[in-house]
């Protein structure tokens, strides 16, 4: 015999295949939805689903915030959300001043038309923006905002945000810009494939008890990126008449170019947008260590 | 290759300095304008400063993190931070200075920031003007 699934509570309409279980600790809420009304429950900052009491809107943007993103002036009953807040206090922080060239200067500026042959084709945008695309219903299905260099590792300290470390400049999680890769943390996805490499990238510096500069990052990430394109996405350039041999050629090309093409836009968006220095020195955040010391050594310093 | 000379950077770094004073200042005049009400620029840029070096003192290396401590200096009160509320989110060994800076500002901490305005002792500042006579 069959189990009959309930109705959703919430919406008295769909079945309730979902379980919403509040993300606190020692919360023990938990509520069979349906998936539409699951995304009621998740805080668009984080993602996480929590109950009603561990939820609220933000003033600013009458986003969904949960009691971990949720921030909160003294003599201002606003409640923000981490993003909102952020923008709100952007202007406390002290730009550091960078002596370097232009970034014209430096890298040749690639053609961003190589984006469109890709099947899926690549796809730039802040993480902000592919929240609110997720918001909105307009996020392609089963993708994911890939960080081209992970966020924990400006992170000072655990957690997805708070103080960023030296020399990054104006970065947060949601001013990133980062690019649609396929699905999430599963085995065989682009997203895990590309995971798996910084963290063995991270895991060699901290065992090594070293920091990367972000321009380091960089160059790790253009090749990391270039296997990715080859092993996820089909190129769709004109092949007509060539051999298997020659196909191969071309691809790899366009894959290199592609990559190169998105390590431009993510360098020029680090230096011009967010004001971070290319020779900042990155935590190993993804493997749990630990932020670099004010002043980093020779011996602690990545050598690629 | 342009070479920037030490000294040359001194200047800009002066520069920048000045010019975050100025923001965090902006920054409190828009969001706490009662406290800073009848108080001159320079005092109030002097009572940033002491703020920001507050904030060094117990290990605060993140800018925003300081100029957020240094700015509820002015909303809450010049002393907030002795508060038993305050003072155990900003000794938890648990986390980097910065993020208890930062702790202060989640909701879920329920910081009783009226009552803490309510007994603040703006007697405190005369300490940083005598600090920082201009």
């Amino acid at each position: 015999m069959m189990a009959v699934v309930p109705k959703c509570p919430i919406c008295k309409v769909d079945d309730a295949t979902e379980e919403m279980e509040c993300n606190v600790s020692g919360c023990a809420a938990v509520e069979q939805v349906c998936p539409v009304c699951l995304s009621k429950f998740q805080c668009e900052v984080c993602e996480f689903a929590y109950c009603d009491t561990h939820r609220t809107k933000c003033s600013v943007c009458s986003g969904v915030t949960c009691a971990y993103c949720a921030r909160k002036l003294p003599a201002d009953s606003r409640i923000f959300d981490l993003n909102c807040f952020d923008i709100a206090t952007s202007s406390l922080i002290e730009t550091d001043i960078i002596a370097s060239c232009p970034l014209v200067s430096t890298l040749p500026e690639p053609d961003d038309s190589i984006f469109d042959d890709f099947d899926p084709p690549i796809e730039m945008i802040t993480y902000s923006q592919s929240k609110t695309a997720a918001k909105r219903g307009v996020r392609p299905h089963n993708v994911q905002a890939e960080h081209f260099v992970p966020n924990s590792c400006f992170i000072v300290g655990t957690g997805r945000t708070g103080a960023v470390v030296k020399g990054s400049g104006l970065y947060s999680e949601g001013k990133a810009l980062t690019y649609w890769v396929d699905d999430d943390q599963k085995a065989g996805t682009e997203h895990k494939f590309l995971t798996d490499l910084e963290r063995a990238f991270c895991q060699e510096c901290e065992s090594k008890g070293q920091y990367p500069t972000l321009k380091q990052w960089l160059d790790f990430m253009q090749h990391a990126t270039s296997q990715s394109i080859l092993n996820h996405r089909d190129y769709t350039g004109d092949t007509t008449g060539m051999s298997d041999e020659e196909i191969a050629n071309v691809t790899l090309k366009a894959a290199n170019e592609a990559a190169f093409a998105v390590r431009y836009q993510m360098q020029e968006h680090f230096v011009n947008v967010l004001k971070a220095n290319l020779s900042a020195y990155l935590g190993n955040g993804i493997v749990g260590g630990l932020a670099p010391p004010k002043k980093v050594s020779k011996a602690e310093r990545y050598d690629l | 290759m342009m070479v920037i000379r030490s000294a040359q950077m001194a200047i800009f770094g002066k520069a920048a300095t000045a010019r975050h004073l100025r923001s965090i200042l902006e920054f409190v005049r828009k969001n706490y304008p009662a406290p800073v009400a009848g108080v001159s620029g320079e005092e109030a840029l002097a009572r940033i400063r002491w703020g920001l070096q507050l904030a060094r003192k117990r290990g605060v290396t993140d800018s925003r993190a300081a100029a957020l401590f240094a700015s509820t200096l002015f909303a809450a009160g010049p002393t907030f931070y002795t508060h038993p509320a305050c003072r155990r989110l900003l000794s938890d060994p648990r986390f980097h200075p910065n993020d208890r800076v930062f702790s202060l500002f989640l909701p879920a901490a329920e910081i009783p920031w009226e009552t803490i305005q309510a007994s603040r002792d703006d007697s405190a500042w005369q300490t940083v003007e005598a600090d920082f006579q201009p």
